[in-house]
């Protein structure tokens, strides 16, 4: 089993499960655990050795108990949210910990299970997340794509889309801006081109930037 | 007194003595006893028995006693003759003492007197007293309480051992340290132990020290005092100690419950993951045994974790046994300081450790485990407003004595509460009792051992205890 005091470097498109949780054998049984359903994982002593570790860009959730010493799972949440990475936390809470588990849902943890915990739950709870975190990075590549599109207008064609975004016609258009309708085509056919669009109307799915 | 030669002529004589020969004016000078009969035939009678008693003296090669009475008809002289002899064997002199036989009389008697007083005084004491001949060992006097009080009564004339002591076939071995008396009739101390003895099941405190006995013989001196009512005053205190100390560590154990129930739950949790785990491979048609194998180990090494905490628990909450053993206080003290690991990482505190070799002490290592639990369950409350937080705890050996120091960064004791720190009732804390440092105090303090404490300004607290060695271990 690896060690957590120096994982192996994480593959950015596998999704890894990270296992946050001050107790040795807590950590080793549910990495052996996951080993047993080929999921892999990689466990972690503390929150900050967590986040001196971890890519945003990785795919995966986190596991994270909610009682440790040093950083506490609550305290992790917020430095994610801080940093702006949304990757799906699980947490776990002791017996009697139920306000503490109820308040990490508040900030933003996506379920938690109690330990002792039935295998199948946190099996299934893992799933979802994981599924979760692949579709979050499918939609961020897409958004990526589209901030770099728009990029590569120019000044006018932008101007021309936010018209356009209005359902104007190209005479219409052409009138506001004093420029020939036949100019304000040539203009879209680009901005069509360059954002990879085929119809005007898909100017107004894309994401505002 | 008169000092006649070897050839028993007069050399020296006293005027008390010319008075009593009735010399007085009488050429006596080295003349012998019957070449001075010849000359004062007045005497010639006197000085014939003198004579006489001078030759059967010199015959038996001793002193002897004569009685005789005085010239003057108005006393009884009692004559003591020593015989003095050269290296040679020669004869060398003959000296002659003599005195009243009344004073001799009155001597005797108060003499008598004394001895008398003496037995009084032994008889009248409160306690058992009898007194043991030094080289015979034979019982020579039994005081009225010793014969009124032992249900089995000393005779006079039996051994020693034999009349006091059960099975025993010679005398007791602490005769090595028996000091006689000096010249001056002093004795040289006595030796003293506490016995109880089997026949009335009672205790005494016994004292044997050497005396000369009424007749000038060398004898021991025993007195046995009844000490079994102070005995049992002792123990049912000590009975209230081990109590209070039993209380206190219920106590403690309550404190730090919720602690050691997540110590608890942490290994089990494991273990159910593990064994809920291997009951998916079983079930699942994966028949990896080593997978299987692998799971099962891991749990059972966690059913056996928590299974000691609860037996550490167990053994220091319990009221067992109060026996001392040989124990190495290094290991106690990192025992402790796990056991007490939740409430450690918790308050995350820093603890450093300073071990140096000590020898094995013999002590009872749940009370010393009481000691160390509250000295750092102390040390880490008083850190819990400070930002760094940091525990030293060293041991040291002494020439005599072992150390154990606990040093925190607290808030430390002002100087006007530092001398009542040990006192009962005293407590810093809202909802304490204060007898956790009063009990650490009488546990160190029944061992010999010494404990305090101190707080140098902007410092927090030192806590030290020491425990004493015997010098051949």
């Amino acid at each position: 089993m690896s060690d957590s005091a120096t994982p192996a470097a994480p593959s950015l498109t596998t999704p890894t499960v990270f296992i946050v949780d001050d107790d040795e054998a807590v950590r080793q049984s549910i990495h052996w655990l996951l080993n047993s359903v080929q999921i892999p994982s990689i466990m972690y002593s503390s929150a900050q050795n967590f986040l001196d570790h971890y890519f945003p860009a990785q795919v995966g959730c986190l596991v994270l108990d909610v009682r440790m010493p040093g950083m506490s799972g609550l305290d992790l949440l917020d430095h994610l949210h801080a940093r702006n990475i949304d990757i799906p936390v699980i947490i776990m809470s002791g017996h009697g910990d139920v306000q503490m588990a109820v308040r990490a849902l508040k900030n933003g943890a996506l379920d938690f299970v109690q330990k002792p915990f039935n295998n199948q739950d946190l099996l299934d709870k893992i799933q979802a997340a994981l599924q979760l975190d692949r579709e979050n990075c499918a939609k961020r590549q897409v958004d990526q794509n589209t901030s770099e599109r728009l990029a590569k207008l120019t000044e006018r064609e932008r101007e021309i889309m936010d018209h356009l975004k209005l359902g104007k016609t190209s005479k219409q258009i052409g009138r506001e801006l004093n420029i020939s309708p036949r100019t304000v085509d040539v203009h879209r056919t680009n901005i069509m081109r360059k954002l990879n669009i085929h119809h005007a109307v898909e100017l107004n799915h894309l994401p505002e930037n | 007194m008169v000092f006649k030669d070897g050839a028993g002529r007069w050399r020296v004589a006293n005027a008390a003595a010319l008075q009593f020969f009735g010399l007085n004016g009488h050429d006596w000078q080295g003349k012998t006893n019957l070449e001075l009969a010849a000359a004062l035939p007045h005497l010639a009678e006197a000085l014939t028995i003198c004579d006489q008693d001078d030759q059967r003296t010199w015959a038996l090669a001793q002193r002897c006693n004569f009685i005789m009475p005085a010239q003057d008809g108005c006393s009884v002289i009692s004559i003591a003759k020593i015989p003095l002899f050269n290296p040679d064997g020669s004869r060398r002199g003959l000296a002659v003492v003599a005195h009243d036989f009344a004073d001799s009389i009155k001597v005797d008697s108060s003499l008598a007197a004394a001895s008398q007083m003496l037995l009084n005084v032994l008889n009248s004491m409160d306690c058992v007293v009898y007194v043991v001949d030094a080289s015979t060992h034979e019982i020579i006097f039994v005081n009225q309480y010793a014969e009124c009080n032992l249900s089995k009564t000393i005779k006079v004339g039996g051994l020693c051992w034999e009349e006091t002591q059960c099975g025993q076939g010679a005398p007791c071995n602490f005769r090595d340290e028996f000091n006689p008396p000096d010249v001056n009739g002093n004795t040289g101390g006595g030796h003293e132990w506490e016995y109880l003895n089997p026949g009335n099941q009672r205790w005494y405190r016994v004292r044997n020290s050497a005396t000369r006995w009424v007749d000038g013989r060398l004898a021991r001196l025993e007195i046995a005092t009844d000490i079994t009512d102070k005995k049992s005053r002792e123990t049912r205190r000590w009975q209230r100690q081990e109590a209070l100390c039993h209380a206190s560590r219920v106590s403690i154990a309550g404190q730090m419950a919720s602690g050691l129930a997540h110590e608890i739950s942490q290994p089990l949790a494991a273990a159910h993951t593990y064994l809920q785990g291997c009951l998916g491979l079983i079930g699942s048609d994966q028949h990896d045994m080593a997978k299987l194998g692998e799971a099962i180990k891991f749990a059972h090494i966690q059913t056996e974790r928590a299974g000691k905490i609860v037996s550490h628990l167990r053994k220091f909450v319990g009221n067992g046994s109060s026996e001392r053993k040989k124990t190495d206080i290094n290991q106690l003290v990192i025992d402790t300081a796990q056991f007490l690991s939740h409430e450690i990482q918790s308050h995350r505190v820093d603890v450093t450790f300073h071990l140096s070799d000590l020898p094995l002490v013999c002590v009872n290592p749940i009370e010393l485990e009481q000691v160390f639990v509250n000295l750092l369950i102390n040390a880490i409350e008083a850190m819990r407003a400070t930002p760094v937080r940091k525990l030293e705890i060293s041991t040291r050996r002494l020439p005599c004595a072992l150390e154990v120091e606990i040093r925190d960064v607290g808030t430390g004791i002002p100087d006007s509460e530092i001398e009542r720190v040990f006192n009962p009732f005293i407590s810093s804390k809202k909802d304490g009792l204060g007898l956790g440092l009063p009990i650490c105090r009488s546990i160190i303090e029944s061992y010999g051992g010494k404990i305090q404490v101190l707080s140098p300004p902007d410092f927090g607290a030192i806590f030290s205890f020491t425990l004493p060695i015997e010098d051949h271990v």
